[in-house]
């Protein structure tokens, strides 16, 4: 979808990010954001994906510290 | 980013057979009268998106066959169609929807004879009908839809941006914060939420596994279910107040539109009621007139009477006088009879002498020779005239006249108000005419109070449940941080920090909002007010100003508001609205606008033509010669103007698109 | 000769006396009128060929004239009769017609005019 304008909406997420939270993983997040770009018409569907995301996340954490 | 590229209709309103109209970037005008189906073409557009049509009363129309082609629906055609050909992120996409008659039927006579089928095609592939519903929201969301297919007639719905407490703002609100993404970061504070919930479940699982922890993991549990049943009955109430508020928003316009007539049918209710009180007090006034006329014959014979009566007064005096008289003359002659027959005076008691008895003698003679009389013939005259004079008497009255006078007059003014109402009454019924239901008009305005008594309760419920949410989270925060304290092991350090990081995020989206909305508003009200400086003339009106619904104000040099706005000046900052949202959109596409120079002069129609550019990459004007100058929009728009098309008259029922 | 013991109107005087109904309660409350304004206006002596015999009984006398007034104020204006109540019937009749004309040239919106 149109990348360029969800710039602002994701400028606005990583200035919070980066102030706040610099600890908390961009790719992480902007993944998350992708996610409610992607499934705007279908709740259902961007809540399910939201959730496997940070599962994932953590899963690929965890194997990446074994 | 979308563009149109073609619209082909097909027996569509006034447009007989097959017509098509090719789009290019920059700027396309369609002239065309009044009549001629301007806004017929922007209903094109609406139908081919989301298949609805609206009137020129922004209500959605049901009668199918009124859309068809009248000059073809006389020869037994009654079907039509529109195809949308568009670009969207590179890829073209083929909308079709049309409406034939169901097969069996010659003739329809409601809209359920029609059949309706929809298909869009992305490149040579057709969509599934749950793919075309996925796509056709990304492209262009209805809910957006009046800021890219703009009516003129319908400025009205940007001033309700202005009044804050209008749910038809708070619905355009909503709307234009869906174009510019913010739903986005709210929906991603919530799945981020709901994932937060489903990972405290899952360390509260691990947890319990020690015994120790038990108890507090039994207490998390209980909270985070009281937390999920508040989240849901909160989520039942939003949905209710949401649903309640756009009924609301609809009786709102209905009320609008029967404002009038609300008016008109109360003035006319009163009137009726006038016409009551005065048919009363007319009730009231002639029994009373009655009651006073069973007695004014009296009154006419009055003079007379009074006449007769000082005549029968002397006449009585006359008989009076002379029976007393009468009586006297009988009382004396017995008095000296008596003395004579007695010898004795009735004065001293003395014995008479002949002298004295002669005298009385004399005096009993003068006596008899002139007798007063007093006959029974005046006597039975002295008993009636008695009783005329005490009938009489009675019955004079001196201001009966004037009280009948009085009550007539009473009368008369009754009958002239209950006439002026009356005619008053038939004035308002050819306003309103036979066929509103007059109870309706009022059941809506009463149907609206019940949904503000109603909307209001909803809002204090939604108040205390987001109160104890934020109790219920922080109770769940508490007991997390002791569990967490006490709790031990790799899994569960694992967990924390997953719930950390997670809670971390959920921060970020949330404070994500805020600062995007800030960000927003500032952009809108720059990029508004620099198109109305561009298109206004008015050098002492220097900016707009945005309030929480994105309605804007128009500020002078001295930051005063600009408090009674003209209708042209309403038309431009709704033009100055839709070229920021354009910008600032995630979603951007094309302006389709039916006489977007209705209400301003030349200078402002010359100026938006010359800043149509900055509204969007493709603008496609319908427009009535007059509306614009024709010469002076080619000079202003230059090589912008890249198509002309003119709805040209073929006959009352039938418009031919030409390119011009 | 023996005097009237019903008092009638013509046809013509019946539909003034029915018209008049508007602003008395009832036709004794009318003929008491039309009575008293003939005796006003000296009808009496009024030979009015519209007016012939009465054709209609509508009235007893002893409805019409209950407590005899009616019958004195004949006496009183015009002396002592035997007929009382044929006087009383010409003049109600008498009075009725002139109220009529009135009624037709002028049309009925009041009854204070006569008073």
């Amino acid at each position: 979808m149109n990348q360029p304008h969800h710039a602002e909406i994701e400028n606005s997420i990583e200035e919070i990010r980066c102030s706040m939270y610099p600890d908390v993983d961009k790719s992480l997040v902007m993944q998350v954001l992708n996610i409610e770009i992607e499934h705007q018409d279908n709740r259902q569907v961007a809540m399910k994906e939201v959730l496997k995301v940070v599962s994932q996340y953590f899963i690929s954490k965890g194997a990446n510290n074994a | 980013m979308l563009e149109f590229l073609r619209l082909t209709i097909c027996n569509f309103g006034p447009y007989k057979d097959e017509q098509v109209i090719d789009f290019k970037d920059g700027v396309t005008i369609i002239w065309g009268d009044n009549g001629r189906g301007k806004t017929t073409l922007l209903n094109a557009f609406r139908y081919a998106l989301y298949g609805n049509i609206y009137q020129r009363s922004s209500r959605k129309k049901n009668l199918l066959r009124t859309l068809c082609n009248l000059e073809n629906s006389e020869k037994g055609i009654f079907s039509f169609s529109v195809v949308l050909r568009m670009r969207f992120d590179g890829e073209v996409y083929d909308l079709c929807r049309q409406f034939k008659l169901r097969p069996e039927l010659s003739e329809p006579r409601s809209d359920a004879d029609f059949i309706e089928e929809t298909s869009l095609k992305k490149g040579s592939s057709y969509l599934s009908s749950k793919q075309q519903d996925h796509y056709l929201n990304k492209i262009m969301p209805e809910q957006i839809s009046r800021f890219f297919l703009f009516d003129g007639e319908l400025l009205s719905e940007y001033e309700d941006l202005m009044d804050n407490g209008r749910e038809i703002g708070l619905t355009i609100k909503n709307s234009i914060e869906k174009i510019l993404g913010v739903p986005i970061l709210t929906n991603g504070f919530t799945d981020i939420k709901h994932a937060l919930g489903e990972i405290n479940k899952e360390y509260a699982s691990i947890a319990k596994k020690d015994e120790k922890n038990r108890a507090f993991v039994n207490a998390l549990e209980a909270a985070r279910i009281k937390l999920d049943q508040e989240n849901n009955e909160l989520a039942s109430y939003k949905a209710e107040k949401q649903r309640l508020s756009q009924e609301k928003a609809d009786l709102e316009e209905q009320l609008k539109k029967t404002e009038k007539i609300r008016v008109l049918i109360e003035r006319k209710r009163f009137l009726h009621s006038t016409i009551e009180a005065n048919l009363r007090k007319q009730e009231e006034s002639i029994s009373e007139l009655k009651k006073h006329a069973k007695n004014s014959w009296l009154y006419i014979l009055s003079d007379k009477i009074k006449g007769n009566l000082n005549d029968i007064y002397l006449e009585l005096k006359a008989l009076e006088s002379k029976k007393s008289k009468a009586i006297k003359i009988k009382e004396d002659v017995y008095r000296l009879e008596k003395a004579l027959h007695s010898s004795i005076c009735p004065t001293c008691n003395r014995g008479l002498d002949e002298e004295q008895k002669q005298s009385i003698q004399r005096q009993i003679g003068l006596a008899q020779e002139s007798p007063v009389e007093f006959s029974n013939d005046d006597k039975s005259k002295l008993e009636s005239l008695t009783y005329y004079k005490s009938r009489l008497s009675r019955h004079i009255n001196n201001n009966i006249k004037d009280i009948i006078s009085h009550l007539e007059d009473q009368l008369d003014k009754n009958i002239v108000e209950i006439s002026d109402a009356k005619g008053k009454i038939e004035e308002i019924e050819s306003h309103i005419g036979q066929s509103t239901n007059e109870d309706n008009v009022f059941s809506a305005k009463a149907k609206h109070d019940n949904i503000v008594a109603t909307i209001t309760h909803i809002h204090k419920v939604i108040h205390q449940l987001e109160e104890s949410i934020q109790e219920t989270e922080a109770s769940i925060s508490g007991i997390s941080k002791k569990l967490s304290s006490m709790s031990t092991g790799y899994e569960m350090d694992v967990m924390s920090e997953k719930i950390r990081l997670v809670e971390k995020i959920k921060d970020i989206f949330e404070k994500g909002v805020s600062r995007y909305r800030d960000l927003l508003k500032m952009k809108v009200e720059l990029d508004a007010t620099m198109l109305f400086r561009q298109i206004s003339n008015e050098p002492d009106f220097a900016k707009l100003q945005i309030n929480d619904n994105y309605g804007l104000s128009i500020l002078y040099s001295d930051d005063k508001k600009n408090e009674n706005r003209s209708a042209g000046y309403e038309h431009i900052v709704a033009i100055s609205l839709i070229g920021a949202l354009q910008k600032n959109a995630p979603i951007q596409g094309p302006v389709v606008m039916d006489s977007p120079f209705g209400r301003l002069d030349q200078i402002h129609s010359s100026r938006i033509s010359a800043a149509l550019e900055r509204l969007s990459h493709q603008v496609i004007l319908l427009v009535y010669e007059g509306e614009i100058d024709m010469q002076m929009a080619r000079e202003t728009l230059g090589s912008r103007l890249t198509s002309e098309y003119s709805l040209s008259r073929v006959s009352g029922k039938q418009t031919q698109i030409v390119r011009v | 000769m023996a005097d009237l013991v019903n008092i009638g109107l013509t046809n013509t005087t019946h539909e003034t006396a029915s018209s008049l109904l508007r602003f008395f309660d009832s036709l004794i409350d009318v003929a008491r009128f039309a009575f008293a304004y003939a005796i006003r206006e000296n009808l009496i002596y009024d030979y009015d060929n519209e007016y012939l015999e009465a054709k209609r009984s509508v009235w007893n006398v002893g409805s019409l004239d209950s407590d005899g007034f009616m019958s004195i104020l004949v006496q009183t204006f015009y002396g002592n009769t035997d007929e009382p109540y044929k006087t009383i019937e010409r003049l109600i009749n008498l009075g009725l017609l002139r109220i009529g004309k009135s009624i037709d040239s002028e049309g009925l919106t009041s009854i204070s005019k006569w008073l």
